[in-house]
């Protein structure tokens, strides 16, 4: 172990988009799959769409999830997508929790 | 004083551990519907492709153009109307389906134009060698639903 990462305490980490369990919910969800439309993870996660919509748009401008809009028919469908950066923010924050939970 | 909605109240590390694997397996959940659904459609497609060679190799030989007409047509709107349906049925995708998707067809076309190509150079019309190359032509997109990909 190096001295730069045995000075590193895994608190830092922990990504603060990330600190609420619904976030946290919505990314971890996303990170299976290519892409998802609003209603599967609002279903999936068990949240209400404004609660969904107003923390996927937190996680939109972190630059972590990708919203695209489209019509199929005359159906609106709204399209979550993680982006590379929420799937090492998540990875970061996910390892950073296991060695905080294992240190208690 | 201030008020939180439950679902931004700051949380246990365990609390948040706990909301990551859930939302993991809703995940998982979800990409293996979508799995299963990617994988109809791949299977609707290549017994497309595989049926339409065989129009190929039986029917456009006999130059009845009604025939011909119609059999076009019925191919055409068979890839139309299934591209339609999955486009308004697909609600996600499984990790990595749109590459697995695009290398399955490009090799079932690859084989569906190997076909047209092997047409041109024999006379031999026996189903035992047209109905198998067919099945052959179909096989990537059907096998493409057991290849599930990056978990």
């Amino acid at each position: 172990m190096n001295a730069e990462n045995s000075s590193v305490h895994p608190r830092l980490d922990l990504d603060e988009f990330l600190s609420l369990p619904v976030r946290l919910s919505i990314v971890a969800a996303l990170a299976k799959v290519d892409e998802a439309e609003f209603g599967v993870v609002r279903d999936v996660i068990e949240a209400s769409d404004p609660v969904l919509s107003k923390q996927v748009s937190v996680l939109e401008n972190a630059g972590y999830v990708s919203i695209k809009k489209g019509y199929v028919g005359r159906r609106p469908r709204t399209w979550l997508q993680l982006t590379d950066d929420g799937r090492a923010a998540l990875s970061r924050h996910l390892v950073a929790l296991h060695a905080l939970i294992r240190d208690l | 004083m201030t008020h939180h909605h439950a679902d931004e109240v700051p949380s246990s590390l365990h609390e948040q551990l706990q909301a990551a694997e859930a939302g993991g397996g809703a995940g998982a959940g979800i990409a293996r519907q979508a799995g299963r659904f990617g994988g109809r459609f791949a299977l609707i497609m290549g017994g497309l492709i595989a049926l339409y060679l065989l129009v190929v190799v039986y029917i456009y030989p006999q130059r009845i153009g009604w025939l011909t007409a119609i059999s076009t047509l019925a191919f055409i709107a068979g890839i139309v109307g299934t591209a339609r349906w999955h486009a308004a049925r697909r609600r996600a995708s499984s990790l990595g389906w749109s590459k697995r998707y695009s290398l399955a067809f490009a090799v079932a076309a690859g084989l569906f134009g190997a076909g047209i190509a092997l047409l041109d150079m024999t006379e031999n019309r026996e189903w035992w060698l047209w109905v198998p190359y067919a099945a052959l032509t179909a096989l990537p997109l059907a096998v493409f639903r057991l290849w599930r990909g990056p978990k």
